[in-house]
Order: structure tokens, then C-alpha cells, then sequence
């Protein structure tokens, strides 16, 4: 296979040398970015400008990204695969714009990859296809020979490896092995619960291995995060309502104990928005298995499993189901599906503004200008309550694949005459600027248009 | 009785209240007047007997709203986080709306009594909290020292029964909770109303009977602060005159 880098920094400050070594399959290897002769002998790697970048023939490489300012470049070039490696907001980066496209960067990845515990942790509950590249084993996990030189792989290393091949070669479904995402789970299943026992008044530790073991589906998840309730009770950090006590509901859904998860839920909802959704979810609990599994849904997404609720809401027909994956979509950064949904919604009549309760919009946090959608409180009301409407997303698609023009006609429709136009265009301005600065970084003098 | 799940969890009205306490050889103090109180203003009261010796039981059984009487043969005051899961398993297995934590010498102000149904029948919190006054020498004045001023702060004793919440009481010897700790991640009411605690309206001698068997139960301040044991013999603490 071969691989185009894109990076956020020059080669000098380059993160992951290392891992373009360990590089499955290596052909030929590209560096988007100004590299000196000697160290492109010695590491193998061509320097390529964005020029040659465009000759190239992006179908036969995988392109692997570190900054999500280089977005319109991997819609542009279309590769065989996209591999995210996503950081957190870096310093002197605006974190709003940051996050954001960093998020879309992810859904739109076939992989991804990260150093960072919370962003591995928030991609888990978005997708699949994430990998930790850090970890505490002390072991060699593999070896991997390139050439003349031979390299121990860690624990991360070895997945990575694995799950970077199976992009291209994927595996014969086989039900006793386990896949690379529940082997790494397992690893930080494990370190948790040793670290709960050296460190047991620590309950941020209990909460992580409880995470982990609900990401595995086990059923102990409930008995680290009740531990973590205890100490944080013990330490007075009382304000942990929403952020611990929540989770207990999401546990139950995933035991299939609906009622005890509904009251779980119940427990923690005291605004009018919170109430609402408790008393639909009573509603589907005295009802049938597909409002069962609309229950389910939902008490995964107001636990922000996305990735749980989608599974179950793609399996499900019927409008209601539809509409919630809808939001689902918006809320996992999954904005091309999203669209598609509303497309087809739109074709069978189930997108009309009295079905979806959205006026035509759709709901996600996050978008800089958005202005509010009126009608989302009440007994249908999806569960992204901080809104942005469809044009939005619309433009901000057509603005990262190119169609300035598009783009612009998409924030003034969805914004009118307000300012909430004004708000949009300043974030498509930023967008733009960051694109041209990240190029003049990495390319370090380059021309660029 | 198990609540219904198509009703909502927390009802806005007809919520009904019991009252919770543990008793032991309580003739001859508070207990009958404390009852006679609270029947003016509970629906239930739920009572765990720690082993008695004296006429309380049939005391507390001459009471109609005494609704369940659980009597121990043996004292377990010095493991108070069980006798504590005693009384909650009793009070809620009577399907309560809100329970009121209670102990046998305190007396809520009349004030407090009359907005009782008021604070409970609400669907925006879950929790109530009191001013507790801590009487001293007789009922006509409190203490308020370094030592002795809780009433500066709020005690939360009235709550609303949650089926299925994780209620969580640390495994202690003495000076456990009255009730779960769970109680403070819910939001809550901290109520002006003041409550009266007669536990200390003692004689000298009465005291000084009192500072012993703390002293005797916690000789190294374990559960406690020693310095306030000690205060409760203290000459000339200061006291507060009450006023209604």
C-alpha cells in the first residue's frame, strides 16, 4: 500500500515517524511538506508538494491525516482509505473550529486513530474504527521486519498494525476471535481495574474502568461505576449527576433491564426537555419490541452513545426511527448520511416539519452561528436540544468539498436576513485561513493558491 | 408497593409522608410527645426498636399511625450503619412517597409542620433541609458555641423515596448519616424552618452520664471530634434563648 502524509506540523516536528516505520505493507511513502534530501534517504519518505500532490494517483494511497484543516484536500484527492490521527486542540488553534472539523474529519475517516484517552474514549461512542496509539504494557507485542531493520512493536503498535491492514484485508468472520477494537477494550479494561485496585479512593479511575467494561458490554461496568458514585460522594464532588449518575441507565440498557434503565434516567431528568423524554420513554416501555428498541436507542443517545443508538436505529423501519437516526447522524458528525437520510425522508414524506418536530431542521451542538430551532421541547423532541439547521450542514459540506458558491447559498438560506448569516460567513472566513495557514506551515514557503 | 411505571417518578401532589426513627428506652423523655406531634402531620410512622428494656414499645404501639414496629432483642447501636439499614428497609418496604427522618427527642417548629405538605407535594426537588437546634440544659435555650452550632448550617431530614436509586450510607460504627449520602447529587430545598433537638435539655448530671458513654464508645475520637465530648462538660456554655 501506498501512503500520502498529511500533516498539521513540517517534518522536523513530525509526530509519528515512528509509525510511518511500522507502516503495513509499505510501497511508497509521500510527505506533504518540505523534507531536505538527506532526510528523505534516510527516512524513505518523498517530499511532495501540493502540486505533485494532485498528480498523484490518490485511489492507490491511504492517506494519513493529522490536522483537520486538511479536510477539503482528502474530499478533493478521494483515496483509497482515510486514517484521522486526531489531537487535541493544539495551542493557539481556535477550539471551537478545531473540534469541529476534527470531528467530521473522524466520521469521515475509515480509521482512526489517537494519543489521546478522551478523544479514544468520545470516537468509541461515535464508531468502530478507533485505535489508542498509546498504552502501559511493558511487553513486545510482535516483531515487524522492514528492509534490514527489525522492530518490537508494543501493545497499541500491534493493533494499529492490525487494523490498518484489515482496511484493505479484511478478516474472515470468525466468532471466536476477537477483533482488534475489543482486544485494545480488553487492554484498557485490565489497566483500569489494576490501577482501581492501587489507587481504590480514586473515583475518576473506577469511572474509567467502568467505561471500559460497558464498552465491552460487561456487566461489572455497574459495579466500578457505582464505586466511582460512592467516592465521589465520599470526596463532596456532588455535581455528578449528569456525568456519573446517568451512566447507570445506559449500563441497564445494555443488560436489557429497560425498566430499571428508564427509571435510571428518570432519576436525573428534571428539566421540562428531560421530563418529556422520560415520560416517551414510559410510553415505549408499556409498548412492543420496536418501541423497545426506540427505547433502547434513546437511552444510549442521551448517554451519548451514539455508535449504540445508530446500530440499533438503522436496523429499525418507520418514520420515528428514521428521524432519530437522523439526529443521531447530525450528532455523530455523520453529516453526508445525515443528508442522504433526509433525502430519502424527504422522498417518502417522513422529513415533514410536523413529523420530525425540527421545521425542516435538523439538531446538533457545536456550530458557531446556529441559530435555534424553535419546537424541539416536547414529547417527540430529539435529543440534541442545541440545534443547527440542515442548511447549515449542507454548506458547511459544500464549502469542504469546494462549492464556495453552494456554500454561501446554503448559510443564507438557513440564516436569513439575521445575523445569524454574518456568524457563518465569519466561520467559513476562519475555516479558509486556517486551510491556507496549515499549507504555508507545512509546505514552509511553498507557493500556494 | 411497587411504583407504577406509567406514573411519573416524582408527583406534583398527593405525596404521602412517613416518619422514620430508631427508639431505645425512651419512657419517661420525649418519645410520647414527639409521637402526638407527628401524628399530626405524617401519614405513617415506621419505628425500629433497639432492643428496649423499658415500656417503649408498647408506648410507641399505642400510637395508630404507627404503621410498622420492628423490636431487636439485642442493642446494635454500636454498629449504628446497620441499625440505620435496618430502619430504611423497614420505612420503604411501606411503598412511601417521602420519608422523614426522626429522632425521638427532636420537635419540628409549628411553622415547620404547617408547610410540611407544601415542601413535599412538588415535583422539583428532592430533598428538604432544616436548621436543627441543639437545646441545652432545659427546653428554653440552645447552645451556639465553636462546638455546638449546627443550626448555622442545614440538616437535611426529609426526602423523597426514589425506587431504584443508588442510596449509598458509609459503613460506620457511630455518627452515621441519617440518611444516604446519595441524597446530594439530587437538587434539594434548604428550608428556613427550625427544628428543636432536646437530646441535650439535660440536668449536669445527665450530661455528664452522656459524656461518659461517648467517651466509652469512642475513647480516641474515631467517629467524633474528642474536643466536643469534652465540651459537654463545659461550665458555662453559651446559650441562646429560644423565641417561637
Amino acid at each position: 500500500m501506498n501512503y500520502i502524509v498529511l500533516s498539521r506540523v513540517s517534518w522536523e516536528d513530525y509526530e509519528y515517524k515512528r509509525m510511518l516505520e511500522l507502516l503495513p505493507d509499505r510501497g511508497e511513502v509521500c510527505f506533504a511538506g518540505r523534507m531536505t534530501p538527506a532526510r528523505q534517504r534516510s527516512s524513505g519518505i518523498r517530499s511532495v508538494t501540493l502540486a505533485e500532490l494532485y498528480s498523484l494517483n490518490a485511489k492507490e494511497y491511504t492517506l494519513l491525516v493529522s490536522s483537520p484543516y486538511w479536510l477539503p484536500d482528502v474530499l478533493a484527492l478521494q483515496p483509497a482509505y482515510t486514517v484521522a490521527l486526531l489531537e487535541l486542540c493544539p495551542e493557539g488553534e481556535d477550539s471551537v473550529l478545531w473540534d469541529k472539523y476534527s470531528a467530521l474529519l473522524a466520521a469521515k475517516a475509515d480509521l482512526a486513530g489517537t494519543t489521546s484517552e478522551r478523544i479514544y474514549l468520545e470516537q468509541n461512542l461515535r464508531r468502530k474504527g478507533i485505535v489508542y496509539l498509546s498504552g502501559d504494557q511493558p511487553l513486545s507485542y510482535g516483531l515487524l521486519r522492514r528492509e534490514e531493520q527489525l522492530f518490537f512493536l508494543s501493545d497499541y503498535e500491534a493493533i494499529w498494525n492490525r487494523a490498518l491492514t484489515e482496511l484493505w484485508q479484511p478478516p474472515v468472520v470468525s466468532g471466536e476471535e476477537a477483533g482488534w477494537l475489543d482486544i485494545q477494550r480488553r487492554h484498557r479494561t485490565a489497566f483500569y481495574i489494576s490501577m482501581c485496585a492501587k489507587m481504590p479512593l480514586q473515583p475518576s479511575v473506577h469511572y474509567l474502568a467502568a467505561s471500559y467494561l460497558y464498552l465491552r458490554g460487561d456487566e461489572a461496568a455497574s459495579l466500578y461505576l457505582a464505586q466511582s458514585f460512592e467516592l465521589m460522594l465520599l470526596h463532596d464532588y456532588t455535581d455528578c449527576l449528569h456525568s456519573h449518575y446517568r451512566f447507570f441507565s445506559a449500563i441497564e440498557a445494555k443488560k436489557g433491564n429497560l425498566e430499571h434503565a428508564v427509571r435510571q434516567y428518570e432519576i436525573t431528568a428534571f428539566t421540562a426537555g428531560e421530563r418529556a423524554k422520560a415520560a416517551q420513554m414510559r410510553q415505549w416501555l408499556s409498548g412492543g419490541e420496536a418501541e423497545h428498541e426506540l427505547l433502547r436507542a434513546e437511552i444510549f443517545t442521551v448517554n451519548e452513545d451514539g455508535a449504540a443508538a445508530n446500530e440499533i436505529l438503522s436496523r429499525l423501519s418507520g418514520p420515528e426511527a428514521r428521524q432519530r437516526l437522523l439526529l443521531n447522524y447530525i450528532g455523530t458528525f455523520q453529516w453526508e448520511k445525515a443528508l442522504q437520510l433526509y433525502e430519502e425522508m424527504e422522498a417518502d414524506g417522513t422529513a415533514a416539519a410536523e413529523n420530525t418536530g425540527l421545521g425542516g431542521f435538523a439538531g446538533i451542538a457545536g456550530i458557531a452561528g446556529a441559530p435555534e430551532i424553535p419546537g424541539l421541547a416536547g414529547g417527540t423532541a430529539p435529543a440534541f436540544e442545541d440545534a443547527v439547521q440542515l442548511p447549515v450542514i449542507e454548506g458547511t459540506l459544500h464549502l469542504l468539498y469546494g462549492r464556495r458558491h453552494d456554500a454561501i447559498r446554503s448559510f443564507l438560506r438557513s440564516a436569513g436576513a439575521d445575523q445569524g448569516a454574518r456568524q457563518l460567513f465569519a466561520e467559513m472566513a476562519d475555516m479558509e485561513e486556517a486551510v491556507q495557514g496549515l499549507r504555508g506551515r507545512v509546505m514552509d514557503g511553498e507557493e500556494h493558491a | 408497593m411497587a411504583k407504577s411505571m406509567h406514573e411519573p417518578l416524582r408527583k406534583a401532589s398527593g405525596n404521602r409522608l412517613t416518619a422514620m426513627m430508631q427508639v431505645r428506652n425512651e419512657t419517661g423523655r420525649y418519645l410520647e410527645q414527639v409521637l402526638e406531634e407527628l401524628s399530626e402531620f405524617v401519614d405513617d410512622i415506621v419505628i425500629v426498636d433497639d432492643g428496649s428494656t423499658d415500656g417503649t414499645v408498647r408506648l410507641c404501639n399505642s400510637f395508630a399511625k404507627v404503621s410498622k414496629l420492628v423490636t431487636l432483642e439485642h442493642s446494635i447501636f454500636g454498629r449504628e450503619w446497620e441499625l440505620r439499614k435496618t430502619l430504611w428497609d423497614l420505612a420503604v418496604s411501606t411503598g412511601p412517597d417521602w420519608l422523614l427522618s426522626v429522632d425521638a427527642d427532636e420537635f419540628y417548629e409549628d411553622r415547620a409542620k404547617q408547610e410540611m405538605r407544601r415542601l413535599i407535594d412538588q415535583d422539583a426537588y428532592d430533598w428538604v433541609a432544616f436548621r436543627l437546634f441543639d437545646f441545652w440544659g432545659g427546653t428554653t435555650h440552645y447552645r451556639e458555641d465553636e462546638h455546638w452550632n449546627i443550626h448555622m448550617k442545614h440538616t437535611r431530614t426529609l426526602v423523597r423515596y426514589l425506587p431504584g436509586f443508588y442510596y449509598y450510607t458509609p459503613r460506620m460504627d457511630h455518627h452515621v448519616p441519617r440518611l444516604a449520602l446519595s441524597y446530594a447529587v439530587l437538587p434539594g430545598f434548604l428550608a428556613e424552618l427550625r427544628v428543636k433537638h432536646y437530646g441535650w435539655a439535660l440536668e449536669p448530671e445527665e450530661l455528664r452520664r452522656k459524656y461518659d458513654r461517648y467517651m466509652e464508645l469512642d475513647p480516641e475520637g474515631k467517629w467524633g471530634s474528642l474536643e466536643q465530648y469534652r465540651s459537654i462538660l463545659d461550665e458555662h456554655p453559651r446559650l441562646v434563648e429560644w423565641r417561637e
